[in-house]
């Protein structure tokens, strides 16, 4: 057993084998992409405890790196998670107390940063509390991802 | 001395004084690049407190902006400092329990690009990062000197 002190990633040691040319994959110097969505709930509408809003698809191969969500403010103290595929990409509640306007930055978790996708997937958000969202709350969610598989 | 109550950024002075056409360049609707890398404590050994994880190197003129990590549990409390190059650009707390934390750089990686191609790298501070800890780091910045030009 080593306590190791001077270790790389994957990427690096690729650099560090052939110099940036050997560096080069769709993992550098490549674009982030991003799929947003928004839903306002309708008129005298609102959205049930555990019900999930779907926000848009990524694609096979994505590897989803964090989330910006921003609300209008529910007048509820509604919480929610975000998922892929139906999977838990954050905390269950992650998305906190949406009473009022609020924004929030989301890293995943690392099951959906660590492996790309194996199918195009669909992102929504659970609501988890025990809060409805209110009529005319608007939300929008932007999930940021790099594409293993495209680029360079 | 004055007290400013309406200025602008060096950007924003050139719309003004020659609107969008005067305003485009590499900082202005230019995509977001990002460098990803992963590591994985192999099975047996830790990462030392101390130890440094090289995640990658961004080219020569990046503006660096944001960091996102994502991590296994690492069963112990281990925090960290990412660099770029020499200079530190953001902080990482406790990686005990599986998670993610979005980052901002510190300015001194925002506000001045490299000067030459430099590398990411993670000093892990407070624990050992433990056996078979898996972390991804991805590194987003501008490039100060490739993108739109209005020339």
């Amino acid at each position: 057993m080593s306590a190791l002190t001077a270790v790389s990633g994957v990427n690096y040691t690729k650099y560090a084998a052939g110099g940036m040319s050997n560096f080069v994959t769709q993992q550098w110097a490549n674009n982030l992409q991003m799929v947003h969505d928004e839903y306002t709930v309708p008129a005298g509408d609102t959205v049930a405890v555990s019900t999930y809003i779907n926000m848009g698809r990524v694609p096979k191969g994505a590897r989803v790196l964090f989330f910006i969500f921003t609300n209008s403010g529910s007048g509820a103290a509604s919480t929610g998670g975000i998922r892929i595929g139906e999977v838990a990409a954050t905390a269950v509640a992650a998305l906190t107390d949406m009473t009022s306007a609020t924004t929030q930055v989301l890293g995943s978790l690392i099951a959906f940063s660590g492996t790309p996708l194996a199918a195009e997937s669909k992102v929504d958000i659970l609501l988890t509390s025990d809060a409805d969202l209110d009529a005319a709350t608007n939300i929008t969610l932007t999930t940021v991802y790099i594409q293993d598989g495209v680029g360079l | 001395m004055s007290a400013l109550t309406a200025v602008s950024g060096v950007n924003y002075t050139k719309y003004a004084a020659g609107g969008v056409a005067n305003l485009v360049s590499q900082q202005w609707m230019a995509p977001l690049e990002f460098v990803f890398d992963e590591y994985t404590v192999p099975t047996g050994d830790t990462v030392a407190v101390a130890g440094v994880i090289s995640f990658g190197v961004v080219p020569k003129g990046a503006r660096v902006l944001f960091h996102v990590i994502t991590y296994t549990a690492a069963g112990a409390a281990a925090t960290g400092t990412i660099k770029v190059g020499t200079t530190t650009s953001a902080s990482v707390t406790s990686m005990v329990a599986a998670g993610s934390q979005v980052l901002g750089a510190l300015i001194a990686s925002s506000g001045t690009p490299t000067t030459a191609d430099s590398v990411v790298t993670l000093t892990i501070a407070a624990q050992d990062l433990d056996a078979a800890t898996n972390i991804t780091l991805t590194t987003v910045y501008i490039q100060d000197g490739i993108g739109i030009s209005a020339t």
